[in-house]
């Protein structure tokens, strides 16, 4: 309202009270710092795990390949990254600087801004950068003496080189985590299966969010024939195995990630769309909504300022849930062998290597993938549980 | 008339996150046999507290009674073991609680429930039990109790199910009935049959009756004797006539101040300043400091706490300045 | 019929809810909850509708504000057939009309700022934007004694009797002519209910407001309104001026439900006539007359014929065949 108000007669949000009652437990703030870290070996993958150097002399000329090499989905991804810290960065100067009335607001333009310009910027980058093919070994060139100086990532290897002389190694100093089957480094290869894991979560639970508010909110302020008609759709959704219906359509699609992300999200919002139905059916009859509408308030500000905000929270705890339920999907399609296709490194299919057609067990194929796997879904589901805790003793009083 | 339940310095407290709530402070009260008790105050003042620690229910942790003793018919009722505890509640001192939907199970029919109680505390057989849930149910006013008895709380309407929840309490013919706000889920009209039919029943039973209420109008038609809780403490205590004929703590003159009552010609009320303290964070001295009107700023109130004193025979008050 | 000292009259208002069941939710009949109520208000007056609970009367509020929508009648405010209005006149009778709940917990929002919950219609309707409304608001809470430094709290941060304050705040915010309170003191403590009963008839004083005051607790609404209406299963079955009320009423409900009130005054205590069984489901309601079934003096007629609400002497109406004291 005016922003001569002191921060000391600013209440404490809902926002707030969640997040001192989330950070009490200490195994929450564990999984949480480990969930950023993923992060932000997901995002940085290119400069951890690499086989190209970030520099190299040549004949007293000096060459940045793994620059070079950078594809347009690391620009993208670097990009995305970039969007969402500084919206996080400006959520917590909208705390420190805004007046509580009017963060709401303000948090609405800048997402929107943000939105727009990451959108642009991925567009513009697909366009405007090329795809190179730099297959260059340089290590070899290091070893020959063709090159004079050279500096590699800490993980020398490529997540696509192949090197069939050292097929199927056990851990050890040079391999940490050991090889694949066409020899490629099973350290580099988790490193950036993080990514594929991460952003399977993200965008299918993005997509499959979206489609559930949006069916929820339907069903669940209008009622009546439309609720009823509507949720039998989604009971039959419902009733139908997931996991088999995936199966199915991935069988007639190409084997693409996209593929993957778009098919899990448009497979799996029935939940979410009860949830938000349920929520708005409730909060419909709630005296706070009747004042709003009493007072005539219109109805874009009844749905959205004072329902969705309180009908919101069961879907974000449910979205952690679901990312960790789609990297699992993910990681059992491609065991199956339906998902993303070499040499794309995803874990699940590195986990169905772990038998190799020799019939040896390797047992770091299986353990270190299957460990990703394993701590990934139960940070997430600790962290989706601990929220839910955190914000149900608030929402029974 | 000798004394069926004395209770002396009882302190209940709640260890909580946010720090130590001193539900109950130094309570000390008694309760003759065959009387009614009322113990009356806004909500959250501690009287279910009170009731829940003369029955030893307090849920542990996070609550702890910390101090003081519960006699009962001569017995320390503190000093008891659980198992000699559980042979007490329900047979010698029942309860009953406001929200009779709540604390009636819903998956078992009511004569299950009341059946249950009784061959639990009176060792009869399951058949004997059934009849005299029947019967007891009768007794508590309601039509058709054969085939009452097979049905489930939930078939019930609010009234009926108080009256339910008094028939268990009453079955072992306790010595001490503690109803803790037994109407006020209820409307006027099933609040005076609730409140006859247990008048009634203790004229009968000869029990006494610990009542707790918000509502001093019950207090003043159905007690014999009151204490006034006022943020954890008693503030005031006497036999009802001589508490409503001559309040003498401020805080009972403003409750009673601040009813409307029925034909009375007035404009205003007069209303008691301020909000109820927080049981965090109670206020030095005498706790009803703040709100008092006939405090003026005086020391001793804003420094120690008064305690309940005779100011006049049987009429016991905590306060610096009567 | 029309009196222009009225600000609202209501005529035969009924509001059905229809009750459904099986799969394909037929209709397979009509909870009543409101059965053909007439009421007027004169402007400024404080007009008070008492009942046990389930009787119908935040229906009959809801009604009013198109919250529910009637199943017939007339409710006139000013001018405006508000079940006939259109959009626009809709937001203007808005404007003019509060409503305030009994739930002090659930009717603020959780999520927004005791500035915004105030501040939002204020801005929707243009009563005052930008520093305007930051004082509108600041002005309004000091009005039901709160201070404007709590204007960036969320409901949480506050008790029970001063989020009654915030409801009160926000009703009054839009200069209304009319405020609906729908049990607003049932909710809370002896000490604050007086507290929230005065500032209401301060602020009744101050803005010349007409109140339609909703309670269950006839106490309460005896002291507190001018002319009171008792409601029994949907409908009004007595109507007087509150101490006459008081003095002589004439239903047989009305004297049961005044002598079931505790007394602290043995001197105010009236002989206690008990009433016989509960309210009946209003489902089914009984023939004749609702209340005959659990009436002290009720004959034969009343089984069969439903008394209609008629006026006996000087204001005071009454639906009984065998009224008392006349
Ligand atoms: N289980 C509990 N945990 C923490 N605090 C409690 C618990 N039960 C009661 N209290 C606190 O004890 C105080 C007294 O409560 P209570 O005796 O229930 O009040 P009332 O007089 O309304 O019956 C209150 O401040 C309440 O918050
Ligand atoms: N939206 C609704 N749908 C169905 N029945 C309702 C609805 N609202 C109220 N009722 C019923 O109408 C009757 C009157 O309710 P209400 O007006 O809330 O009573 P009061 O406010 O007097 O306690 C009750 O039996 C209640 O169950
Ligand atoms: S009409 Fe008959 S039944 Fe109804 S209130 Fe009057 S006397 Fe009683
Ligand atoms: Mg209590
Ligand atoms: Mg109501």
């Amino acid at each position: 309202m005016n922003n001569s108000n002191k921060k000391a007669d600013w209440g404490t949000s809902y926002g707030e009270l969640v997040w001192k009652e989330f950070t009490k437990g200490k195994l929450n703030v564990v999984c949480l710092v480990f969930i950023i870290m993923l992060f932000i070996v997901a995002v940085l993958s290119p400069f951890i795990a690499n086989d190209k150097p970030y520099f190299i002399v040549i004949d007293g000329l000096l060459y940045f390949p793994l620059f070079k090499e950078l594809k347009a989905t690391d620009y993208s991804v670097f990009l995305a990254s970039l969007a969402g810290i500084t919206q996080l960065l400006l959520i917590r100067r909208n705390r420190r600087k805004l007046d509580p009335s009017l963060r709401g607001s303000a948090l609405l333009r800048q997402v929107t801004v943000i939105a727009g310009v990451l959108l642009l910027g991925i567009i513009l980058i697909h366009v405007l950068i090329p795809h190179r093919l730099d297959a260059e070994d340089y290590k070899t060139m290091i070893t020959s003496g063709k090159a004079e100086k050279a500096l590699f990532a800490p993980i020398p290897y490529g997540y696509a080189r192949t090197d069939l002389q050292n097929r199927e190694l056990p851990p050890s100093p040079e391999h940490w985590l050991g090889t694949d089957d066409v020899g490629s480094d099973v350290l580099c290869r988790l490193i950036h299966g993080s990514r594929i894991s991460l952003s399977v979560g993200f965008v299918a639970v993005g997509i499959s969010t979206i489609i559930g508010i949006f069916i929820g909110a339907i069903l669940g302020y209008f009622g009546g024939r439309v609720d009823f008609f509507g949720m039998r759709i989604v009971e039959i959704m419902m009733a139908i195995p997931t996991f088999f219906l995936i199966i199915t359509i991935v069988a007639f699609f190409p084997r693409s990630l996209f593929n993957i992300m778009f098919i899990i999200g448009i497979t799996s919002w029935t939940g979410d769309a009860c949830f938000i139905r349920a929520e708005f059916y409730k909060l419909r009859k709630q005296d706070f909504v009747q004042a709003a509408k009493s007072l005539g308030l219109p109805l874009k500000s009844i749905l959205f300022r004072h329902m969705l905000p309180n009908g919101v929270t069961p879907v974000l705890v449910n979205a952690t849930f679901g990312i960790a339920g789609a990297i699992f999907i993910e990681a059992a399609l491609s065991f199956l062998g339906f998902g993303v296709a070499p040499p794309t490194p995803s874990w699940g299919q590195m986990l169905s290597l772990g038998v190799s057609t020799t019939g040896r067990f390797l047992w770091w194929l299986t353990l270190f993938p299957g460990l990703a796997i394993f701590f990934t879904v139960l940070a997430y589901n600790l962290v989706g549980e601990a929220l839910r805790d955190a914000i149900d003793p608030r929402l029974r009083q | 008339m000798t004394e069926l339940l004395n209770i002396e310095g009882l302190t209940t407290q709640f260890y909580t996150e946010k720090g130590i709530v001193k539900a109950v402070q130094d309570v000390s009260f008694s309760i003759k046999k065959g009387e009614t008790f009322a113990l009356v105050g806004e909500s959250g003042c501690g009287k279910s507290v009170t009731a829940l620690s003369i029955m030893r229910l307090i849920p542990d942790p996070p609550g702890k009674i910390v101090n003081g003793k519960i006699s009962f018919n001569g017995q320390d009722l503190l000093g008891l073991k659980e198992k000699e505890m559980r042979a007490i509640r329900g047979n010698n001192i029942s309860m009953i609680f406001q929200e009779p939907m709540t604390s009636l199970n819903p998956v078992y029919t009511i004569g299950d429930q009341i059946a249950e109680a009784i061959m639990l505390h009176q060792k009869k057989d399951i058949e004997a039990s059934w009849r005299e849930a029947v019967d007891v149910l009768r007794r508590v006013g309601i039509a058709d109790p054969d085939q009452r008895v097979y049905e489930y709380p939930f078939q019930m309407s609010g009234g009926m199910r108080q009256r339910v929840m008094i028939a268990m309490g009453i079955s072992s013919r306790p010595d001490l009935l503690i109803a803790d706000e037994p109407t006020t889920a209820l409307d006027v009209t099933m609040q005076a049959q609730i409140l006859d039919l247990l008048d009634e029943i203790q004229k009968e039973y000869g029990m006494s009756v610990l009542i707790i209420t918000h509502n001093l109008g019950i207090v003043a038609e159905r007690a014999d004797n009151v204490a006034v809780m006022y943020a954890s403490r008693i503030a005031e205590m006497a036999d009802a006539n001589s508490l409503f004929k001559n309040p003498l703590h401020p805080y009972t003159v403003g409750l009673l101040n601040s009813i409307p009552k029925l034909g009375e010609e007035k404009q205003r009320l007069m209303a008691i300043p301020g909000n109820v303290p927080n049981p965090l964070r109670f206020p030095s001295g005498c706790r009803f400091h703040p709100r008092c009107p006939i405090c003026n700023n005086d020391s001793r109130c804003m420094a120690t706490e008064p305690q309940l004193e005779e100011k006049e025979p049987g009429h016991m008050v905590a306060c610096w300045k009567v | 019929m029309k009196d222009k000292d009225n600000i609202l009259d209501i005529e035969e208002l009924k509001t059905y809810f229809p009750i459904k069941t099986g799969l394909l939710r037929k209709t397979v009949g009509f909870l009543k909850a409101v059965d053909g109520v007439t009421f007027s208000i004169k402007r400024g007056q404080t007009f008070g509708l008492v009942g046990e609970s389930g009787c119908g009367k935040s229906t009959v509020a809801r009604t009013i504000t198109r919250l529910e929508r009637a199943t017939a009648g007339r409710i006139i405010f000013n001018d405006l057939d508000v079940l006939e209005a259109d959009k626009e006149q809709i937001l203007r009778f808005r404007k003019k009309v509060s409503l305030i709940f009994q739930d002090p917990y659930s009717s603020l929002n959780p999520r927004m700022t005791v500035g915004n919950i105030i501040g939002e219609p204020v801005k929707t309707h243009k009563i005052a934007s930008g520093i305007n409304l930051y004082e509108k608001v600041a002005d309004t809470l000091t009005k039901v004694g709160l201070s404007p430094e709590y204007i960036n709290r969320y409901p949480h941060e506050f008790s029970g009797g001063q989020r009654q304050r915030i409801s009160i705040a926000r009703a009054l915010a839009l200069n209304p002519e009319l405020v609906i309170c729908d049990e607003p003191v049932s909710a809370l403590d002896v000490s604050i209910q007086a507290q929230i009963l005065n500032l209401l008839k301060d602020i009744q004083a101050e803005f010349n407001l007409t109140l339609l005051f909703i309670a269950h607790d006839l106490a309460v609404v005896q002291f507190f309104c001018d002319v009171v209406a008792v409601m029994y299963l949907g409908r009004i079955v007595e109507q007087a001026e509150s101490d006459l009320l008081y003095k002589k009423p004439l239903h047989p409900y009305t004297e049961a439900l005044m002598s079931a009130i505790p007394q602290i005054d043995p001197s105010l205590r009236k002989k206690r006539t008990i009433l016989k069984g509960e309210v009946p489901s209003i489902v089914n309601p009984p023939g004749g007359c609702p209340f005959h079934p659990r009436c002290l003096y009720a004959k034969e007629k009343c089984s069969q014929i439903a008394p209609a609400l008629e006026l006996k002497e000087d204001g005071h109406m009454v639906a009984c065949h065998y009224p008392l004291s006349l």
